[in-house]
């Protein structure tokens, strides 16, 4: 063909098509605009109209969704049911009227069979509601240490006839099945059928014998973890406990293969200090702990400690001073802390483990003042679902495949592969791991899986987006004088506005998308490598750094705290000129 | 050359340019792996390519060259990706310097690529395309790509109106 005819119009459809999918929603928009060619275009293709609506509805395409997998248990059911761009639109838009007006498919009432305690937790496959100390027995320990003694969960059916043939339905908690809730064929793999473990509809128990759970986080969908904060009774010391971080697997209840130590200890404490106050989140290898007595003014035990769970290493190796709990990922590497005293958010920035670096402040966004005559006694925060930490995105083959050339011949293009090669009955990320595993061993045989099927529910197209969830803040403000009450405020910001906000000020470094990459690259070596040691036979404690020097957080000195240090003091001097001028907008409600 | 069972295959383009290759190397190109298969003795004629001229092919080839020994998607994760992929537009170092190109031969390259079904090259066309168009406003995406504006005022206001929700997503 002659060339000058060449213009981007003139390109064949479908590959007009294919470069406008890779376009966010906002410049589909302004293509939208352009001329009538793209207009009808655009308004016209399936594909491209599914991106604009995902948008609007706040999802993003659940990137382990496969059509193909093993979770087809009815092959009289149209296997293929939402493999189209059409089906997947036709999904949405009866999930979005399913919500809009608030019309479930079918609800279905769950007893809930244990005394509970305080703590609980929702994801969208997953109810968990902590058990009393003693609840199933009758004993309740008789003062000690209180909190509870397992974490029961719940799973929630993807379709009704799932549930109905093992359930009761005399409820005192009411379970409502969301209302995107369709036709989905899931059914347990065969290797969790064969345990009898998650069966939905029925509570299953995650505890660990001896130790009282005081808290947990989860990261189910990107690690298949749930982080426990138990406390365990010190030998021959009365009302001495120590605190500790204990990582699981949701899916077996076991302690987590990815983990090094599926212990960390956390500190010692004691009963005198009164029960401690726990904000705990989790996103790609970071681990986010603040723990506080609020009994106690000031404590030196409260502590806020970012760990890479992988490693059982701290970034934080001088402790950041707090004195509230609350904390939210932005991304993997920054987090939001709401600062009671300075009456700000705070941002951190957290390094990845390979770059040897501790976490530094490099934002304060201060609140307007508020009120003379009120000071702020609690403010916290949360914000879910949270991020997937970049580590864990290996579904992108196509930037990792640039990473890995040159070493295909090595078990990392086995690595490489999508979910959807999962052998039948094998849900990704769940259930693979060797049961009864024993703790500080890294003897898992699952790392293909484990690092490659990171999110747990491949039968959704759809995951709600971590960019445009809410962050919701709450605040309590004791009164100063005489006369006033006290008065509560909640304010909320989509976690992408803030950190379109922060991202104004906390320039990201230049290489930063090299540094993601860079990460990711390691990560694989490291399950690389660790299954050519396993191979060889050596077992035991695997040794997973590739290279060690540069690997290890010994380098951590005097000299770097030291410029962190100053750094930090530098950061807020400028900070001080920044908040003069800043009023953010979602704070302005408050004035 | 280390390997010196690698079997040449010659080519021929629609400019007449005609290019020798190690088997490999060529067997990025779906098409033409496909087309070598269904040979089962060794041929001395060139393939012909008419849909592919010299430069271009010349583009392609380093692509390829660079490529080689990479493993090729499989259908099956080629279908998976398509379904469920995260429209990432990053694209690796040494593809950047690549495709940087004028906007002809970058078209050029993106309809070889689909000719040739080699299916990577194709993914950093089209993420290319993209990225030029990424945070553009209208007006500028017309000029960038020389398109008229054929909406009367009227039909533009109108346009905004209907999709005023899609503006700040």
């Amino acid at each position: 063909m002659p060339s000058s005819s060449l213009h981007l119009l003139t390109l064949p459809l479908e590959i007009l098509i294919t470069i406008l999918t890779y376009l966010p929603s906002s410049s589909l928009y302004q293509c939208l605009l352009t001329c009538s060619h793209l207009h009808t275009l655009i308004l016209s293709s399936t594909p491209l109209l599914l991106i604009f609506e995902c948008s609007l509805a706040d999802v993003e395409f659940n990137p382990s969704y496969n059509p193909n997998s093993s979770y087809q248990c009815n092959p009289s059911h149209n296997s293929n049911a939402l493999r189209g761009s059409q089906e997947k639109l036709k999904y949405l838009r009866e999930r979005e009227k399913a919500w809009r007006e608030f019309t479930p498919k079918w609800k279905k009432k769950v007893k809930v069979e244990h005394r509970p305690t305080g703590i609980y937790d929702l994801t969208p496959n997953v109810y968990f509601l902590g058990r009393q100390v003693g609840s199933n027995n009758g004993d309740f320990g008789g003062g000690g240490d209180s909190g509870s003694d397992a974490i029961m969960c719940l799973t929630f059916p993807e379709r009704k006839e799932e549930l109905e043939a093992e359930l009761a339905t005399e409820a005192e908690v009411e379970v409502e099945a969301e209302a995107d809730r369709l036709g989905c064929d899931e059914k347990e793999g065969g290797d969790n059928d064969v345990k009898g473990k998650r069966k939905a509809g029925q509570w299953k128990e995650i505890g660990l014998e001896g130790k009282r759970i005081k808290d947990f986080g989860t990261a189910l969908e990107e690690h298949d973890l749930i982080a426990l904060v138990v406390s365990e009774p010190i030998e021959n010391q009365t009302d001495s406990y120590m605190l500790q971080i204990a990582l699981l697997r949701y899916s077996t209840g076991k302690y987590h293969d990815e983990a090094k130590s599926p212990i960390i200890p956390i500190h010692e404490y004691s009963l005198s200090q009164g029960p401690p106050s726990v904000s705990i989140e989790i996103v790609g290898e970071n681990l986010g702990l603040i723990v506080m007595y609020p009994h106690i003014w000031e404590d030196d035990d409260d502590i806020f400690v970012i760990y890479d769970w992988k490693l059982g290493t701290t970034k934080t190796p001088t402790p950041i001073d707090i004195t509230n709990i609350g904390l939210c990922f932005l991304t993997e590497t920054l987090l939001v802390h709401p600062n009671r005293r300075d009456e700000s958010l705070d941002i951190y920035h957290i390094p990845y483990s390979f770059e040897n670096q501790p976490v530094t402040l490099v934002l304060q966004l201060c609140f307007p003042t508020i009120s003379r005559d009120y000071l702020i006694s609690t403010l916290s925060c949360r914000g879910e679902p949270n991020p997937i930490g970049d580590s864990s995105l290996t579904t992108d083959l196509a930037g990792l495949s640039s990473c890995i050339t040159g070493t295909t011949s090595s078990p990392i293009s086995t690595t490489s592969t999508p979910s959807s090669s999962s052998t039948p009955g094998t849900a990704p990320g769940i259930g693979t791991s060797t049961p009864g595993t024993a703790p500080g061993i890294g003897t898992s045989t699952s790392h293909t899986t484990t690092g490659t099927g990171k999110y747990a529910h491949p039968s959704r197209p759809f995951t709600s987006s971590p960019s445009t969830a809410l962050i919701i803040f709450q605040m309590d403000l004791h009164p100063q004088t005489d006369g006033l009450t006290p008065q509560s405020f909640e304010f909320v910001i989509h976690r992408n506005t803030l950190l379109g906000e922060v991202r104004k000020y906390v320039k990201e470094r230049e290489d930063e998308e090299a540094r993601r990459k860079e990460n990711r690259r390691r990560r694989k070596e490291k399950w690389r490598v660790t299954e050519v040691v396993e191979e060889e036979g050596l077992g035991g404690d695997v040794d997973v750094d590739v290279e060690g020097d540069k690997d290890g957080m010994d380098g951590m000195g005097e000299a770097e705290n030291n410029n962190e240090e100053s750094e930090r003091r530098s950061i807020r001097e400028r900070l001080k000129e920044v908040q003069n001028e800043y009023v953010p907008e979602a704070f302005v409600s408050f004035g | 050359m280390a390997a010196p069972a690698t079997q040449q295959i010659k080519i021929r383009c629609n400019d007449e340019k005609e290019f020798t290759v190690d088997r490999d190397v060529l067997e990025r190109s779906v098409l033409i792996k496909n087309m070598l298969e269904d040979v089962t003795e060794q041929q001395d004629a060139p393939i012909p390519l008419p849909n592919v001229s010299g430069p271009v092919m010349a583009k392609v080839l380093e692509y390829c060259t660079h490529h080689r020994g990479e493993p090729l998607p499989s259908a099956d994760t080629e279908q998976s990706q398509d379904e469920t992929r995260k429209r990432t537009t990053d694209i690796s170092e040494w593809d950047q310097k690549f495709i940087t190109v004028d906007q002809e031969m970058l078209f050029e390259i993106i309809l070889a690529a689909n000719y040739l079904d080699i299916k990577s090259l194709l993914d950093v066309g089209c993420k290319t395309v993209a990225n030029m168009i990424k945070g553009k406003t209208p007006e500028e995406i017309r000029k960038l790509f020389n398109i008229v504006n054929d909406f009367t005022p009227e039909e533009e206001a109108q346009i905004k109106k209907e999709n005023e929700w899609a503006e700040d997503r």
